[in-house]
């Protein structure tokens, strides 16, 4: 089999465009949400913005990662409130607000809502992000937010109030980056992304598989066909990921690293999956189908099992043959 | 004199601290002498007769065949009933130097039990004489219940008899204990098994919780019925006496009489005694114008033998990982993969198992999975939950008949559209910890991936000649297994089909062995990534007889 | 476990079927079998089985059978000739007294059809009638990509 051009089918079935009256159902959600934050908090948000995988040109369409941030001044919750109760009352606003038309779930720094399937069966998922300017008008000058943990998340602790970070950094790093770089770090960040939508509840963020992806592209000569370009970013991981040196850079905040969102179990998990999925397309290249499957919505049906085929001139018994 | 005893007196003589008493003669069959062993500590050396078995330096049915004894020192620990020690040494072909392993095997000994007293960590229970009470040797299993005894409580126990079998030249009655009932025959606690067990059918028969046990030295039970003279109470005595009375008619016949105790603080043993109908030892008489019952004289016991068959020491010599054992788990199919695997989970400690399956058992059926010939044609489910009513007491059929099968089916693959009906099943589903589908059913495959449940969900899978197994763990099941078998298991091998020439085979050949090596190596590494704390994988297993044997593990 | 296929049909009259089965019981409780005639339609995705042609030649046990075309090379050339064109697609026979399982030589058959040159056909189709005094079976086979796979 050709394993590019499997590849190939494989980011093409899954391209967001292929999806776009869901994704407009998407949007149109996202866009609600966004309305009735600024709606609740008036003038204590700045604008809500969109930091899932579209915003970062990394999106695949069997699995839209709608984030909403939520930046909210630093008075917000009084000069003296915490992170946690800004977590907390936009929790309860949330869950008030939706609870009869969606599953409202708290999650590690956002809360989830999981709308109930509509009329076509399709369920629509948004995580809110609350995050907190440092300081008086800070977020105007550099966006920074203060994010709250809500629960144990790799080997940040729960409680731990806050991840500092940047997101509208975090946004235009990858951006830039999968934009500049489609052919490679676009097309292996979606590839990875249909590779963790195969696995139920894949401990690795979407943000650290297209962190590690962009530190493999810069710390190896990553060239070649699609699927070398591939396997040089799976070694890649295998390799380094258990590594004790082994960081990543938050481009929201230097001083973040990503590779604590995983614990040291998680990261050997992470290893072993590359290398077994390694050895396996080694085994046999049919095996690349079971790891990058296409989206069979919209494979082009051009397959021979399911067509005869084609004879030329009139066909002719071979002159004798034994049955048993 | 042979020069088998010669050799045996110049070692031994030869030993430190080993003096010869009564030199080593050949009598009828063994050869015997006597010696002294002394080991600092002591304040004087031990005397033993020493018995040396004409297999020495071999062993003959796993015992030893030198014998040290003693009969001061019957109640010292890792004595055994003859008051021989007990010893285990290493093998040696050589007698000269099989003498030296077994004389400092017992200078280990003196100092471990007859000089420090050492008493093991793991309880040793009461030594019990077996005798054969009328030619028939009886054993009692019971299991832990959940209720507390008090000290001299008594009452009935109903038991029922599950085999005659043969133990060694003599007939042997094996029974379980069923209810424990107070002495008015109210039921105090059940004694849980398997439902077929508990309806075999019930006899009667006693039982009295003494707390303490029945010894003098915590070693040795009683002999004696005198024994026990100022441990029954008055009025157990005067229920053995009514008990008696009431069962005049039945003389003759017997009656078991459990004696409980308790051998930690939480956990108690039951004894086994013979009554005779007719000839209990007890008798009545009058003092201070009240009739006292007594026991009699020289009167020896008629010990029985017990088992405790409770769940931890059913299995206690292994068992699978608690994931899985404590899992209420589904297996759908069990044709040859599903028997197997059934088979091997009751065997390794699950308790909870359900089935679903359509087919009938055929006599060629038998070949190749866990059925038996002796059960003739039968629906599968019926006769594998016998097949596993006989191996554990503990296995419970959750839902495994026909009509549940004949259900499933029909509302798994009918109703996938309907979303009530849908969750329905989700939610049934659910109620099962672990999901392995054996059933090689594409449809069933596909719409149990469709369905959101959170049990672990697993499919076994058989490639033809069983050279392979595929095991989906994974979200992404069905396309794995569509994957992997893509062409090829519908893949007519030549050499797979019959020649209606000869005699007919309607589907691939592959042997017991063939397909068991496969399923024992899945729950083997399936349970080896449970007991690791580990995700599961979707695997293969892939086998190569090319050369010699070989099976390997890919996981993905 | 069953693979199917499902994109692509199989279809003949209940008619053929029965006529194949009559012609075949004729012969017992030896085997006997045919040539299979039909056409593919436009897009390739659907295959209609709509005549038999039997051998002229043929040598038969209960357990074998040897078809030969001789003789019989014109009725071929008169279905291409037709409209719509028809052409050779399989071969039938038949199993008296078994079920409808390929055997060894029947896949041999079906490899000897696929490397003749002038059979040009990629996906032959093999139709097996297991049949006894009362029941029926027929099994429908068809060749993808060096495999065999039946149709449900």
């Amino acid at each position: 089999m050709d394993k590019n051009k499997h590849l190939d089918s494989v980011i093409s079935t899954h391209q967001i465009t292929k999806e776009e009256t869901l994704f407009d159902k998407y949007v149109k959600k996202k866009n609600e949400v966004k309305e009735a934050l600024e709606d609740k908090y008036e003038s204590d948000i700045y604008s809500p913005f969109n930091s899932g995988s579209y915003a970062k040109n990394t999106a695949i369409n069997t699995k839209f990662d709608f984030d909403l941030v939520s930046p909210f001044k630093r008075n917000a919750f009084g000069c003296s409130g915490t992170l946690k109760e800004m977590y907390e009352d936009v929790y309860d606003f949330l869950y008030e607000k939706y609870k009869d038309v969606a599953e409202v779930k708290k999650q590690k720094v956002s809360i989830g809502l999981e709308f109930y399937a509509d009329s076509d069966g399709d369920v629509i998922k948004i995580d809110v992000v609350p995050g907190r300017e440092l300081s008086q008008d800070q977020y105007k000058e550099n966006e920074n937010l203060n994010l709250y943990v809500y629960y144990k998340y790799g080997n940040i602790d729960a409680g731990s109030e806050r991840i500092k970070t940047n997101v509208k950094a975090q946004i235009n790093n990858i951006k830039t980056r999968a934009t500049d770089e489609k052919d490679s770090i676009r097309k292996i960040i979606r590839l990875l992304k249909v590779w963790k939508n195969t696995k139920y509840n894949y401990p690795t963020k979407s943000f650290f598989l297209e962190l590690i992806t962009i530190k493999a592209f810069d710390n190896k000569t990553i060239t070649g066909s699609i699927w070398e370009k591939l396997e040089t970013v799976l070694e890649y991981i295998r390799d380094n990921v258990t590594k004790d040196s082994f960081t990543l850079k938050d481009p929201g905040n230097s001083s973040n690293d990503l590779a604590d969102t995983l614990t040291s179990y998680e990261k050997q998990q992470l290893s072993d999956d590359m290398k077994n999925m390694l050895d396996r397309i080694r085994d046999n290249d049919e095996n690349l189908k079971t790891y990058f499957p296409e989206n069979s919505k919209f494979k082009k049906e051009e397959s021979k099992t399911n067509q005869y085929g084609t004879n030329s001139g009139m066909p002719v018994p071979p002159p004798k043959l034994n049955f048993g | 004199m042979s020069q088998r005893v010669n050799e045996i007196n110049t070692v031994i003589k030869g030993i430190p601290d080993v003096k010869i008493v009564k030199p080593f003669e050949q009598s009828k069959i063994d050869i015997e002498g006597c010696i002294t062993v002394f080991v600092g500590g002591l304040m004087q050396p031990l005397e033993f007769n020493v018995t040396i078995h004409p297999q020495y330096p071999f062993k003959s049915h796993e015992t030893e065949t030198i014998k040290f004894s003693n009969d001061n020192l019957i109640e010292h620990k890792h004595i055994m009933q003859n008051g021989a020690i007990c010893i285990h040494t290493a093998h040696t072909p050589v007698l000269s130097q099989k003498l030296i392993y077994d004389i400092e095997s017992v200078k280990a000994w003196i100092k471990k039990y007859y000089i420090n007293k050492d008493s093991d960590t793991h309880y040793e229970h009461l030594i019990v004489p077996q005798k054969a009470f009328k030619e028939n040797y009886f054993a009692y299993f019971f299991s832990e219940v959940d209720y507390t005894f008090h000290k001299n409580q008594f009452g009935f126990v109903d038991y029922s008899i599950m085999n005659n079998g043969v133990f060694y030249k003599e007939n042997i009655q094996s029974s379980i204990f069923q209810a424990f009932l107070n002495k008015d025959r109210k039921k105090i606690v059940d004694v849980d098994w398997n439902f077929q067990l508990k309806n075999l059918p019930q006899s009667t028969a006693l039982f009295v919780f003494l707390k303490d046990a029945p010894s003098k030295n915590q070693r040795w039970v009683f002999n004696d019925w005198k024994d026990f003279e100022t441990t029954l109470p008055q009025d157990f005595l005067k229920f053995l006496h009514n008990v008696e009375e009431r069962l005049a008619k039945e003389n003759g016949k017997t009656l078991p009489l459990f004696v409980g105790y308790n051998i930690s603080e939480t956990e108690i043993h039951w004894q086994a005694i013979i009554l005779e109908i007719g000839n209990f030892p007890i008798y009545g008489e009058k003092i201070d114008k009240q009739w006292l019952t007594k026991i009699e004289e020289d009167r020896s016991i008629h010990w029985a033998m017990t088992r405790n068959c409770s769940y931890k020491y059913f299995f206690g010599r292994g068992k699978l990982s608690e994931r899985i054992t404590e899992s209420k788990i589904l297996i759908i199919g069990i044709g040859a993969v599903g028997s197997i695997l059934a088979k091997t989970l009751i065997r390794c400690g699950c308790r909870r198992l359900g089935f679903i399956e359509f087919d009938v058992k055929e006599p060629e059926n038998v070949c190749r999975s866990e059925y038996s010939f002796f059960t003739g044609i039968t629906n599968k489910t019926n006769d594998l939950i016998n097949e596993l009513c006989l191996i554990s007491p503990f296995f419970e059929p959750i839902n495994g008949g026909y009509d549940y099968s004949e259900a499933f089916d029909f509302f798994i693959k009918s109703h996938l559209a309907d979303t009530g009906i849908k969750a329905e099943m989700e939610k049934h589903l659910e109620e099962y910890d672990i999901i392995i589908d054996c059933s090689a059913d594409n449809g069933l495959l596909y719409v149990l991936s469709q369905l959101q449940i959170k049990s672990t969900l697993l499919n076994l899978s058989i490639s033809n000649h069983a050279k392979h197994l595929v095991c989906a763990a994974e979200q992404n099941r069905y396309d794995f297994i569509i994957s992997q078998f893509a062409g090829n298991i519908l893949k007519f091998d030549v050499d797979d089909l019959h020649n209606p020439t000869g005699c007919w085979s309607p589907t691939f050949k592959a042997s017991y062995n063939d397909i068991n090596v496969l399923v024992q190596a899945a729950i083997k590494q399936i349970n080896t990534k449970f007991e690791q704390e580990k995700t599961l994988r979707n695997f293969f297993i892939e086998t190569d007889d090319t050369n010699c044997f070989n099976i390997s593990i890919k996981e993905f | 476990m069953i693979l199917k296929i499902e994109k692509i049909g199989l279809s003949l009259e209940a008619e053929l079927l029965n006529k194949l089965l009559e012609i075949g019981k004729t012969h017992y409780q030896k085997e006997f079998g045919g040539f299979l005639i039909g056409y593919y339609s436009e897009d390739n995705r659907h295959l209609h089985i709509t005549d038999t042609v039997l051998p002229k030649r043929y040598q038969a046990s209960k357990y074998s059978f040897e078809r030969s075309t001789e003789g019989i090379e014109n009725e071929f050339t008169e279905f291409y000739t037709g409209t719509p064109i028809k052409i050779y697609i399989g071969e039938w026979h038949t199993h008296p007294n078994n079920s409808p399982i390929p055997s060894a030589t029947d896949i041999s058959a079906i490899n000897t059809i696929i490397n003749n040159k002038n059979t040009s056909i990629a996906n032959p189709v093999l139709l097996i009638i297991g049949y006894s005094k009362n029941t029926v079976d027929f099994g429908f086979y068809v060749w993808f990509e060096n495999n065999l796979y039946k149709y449900d």
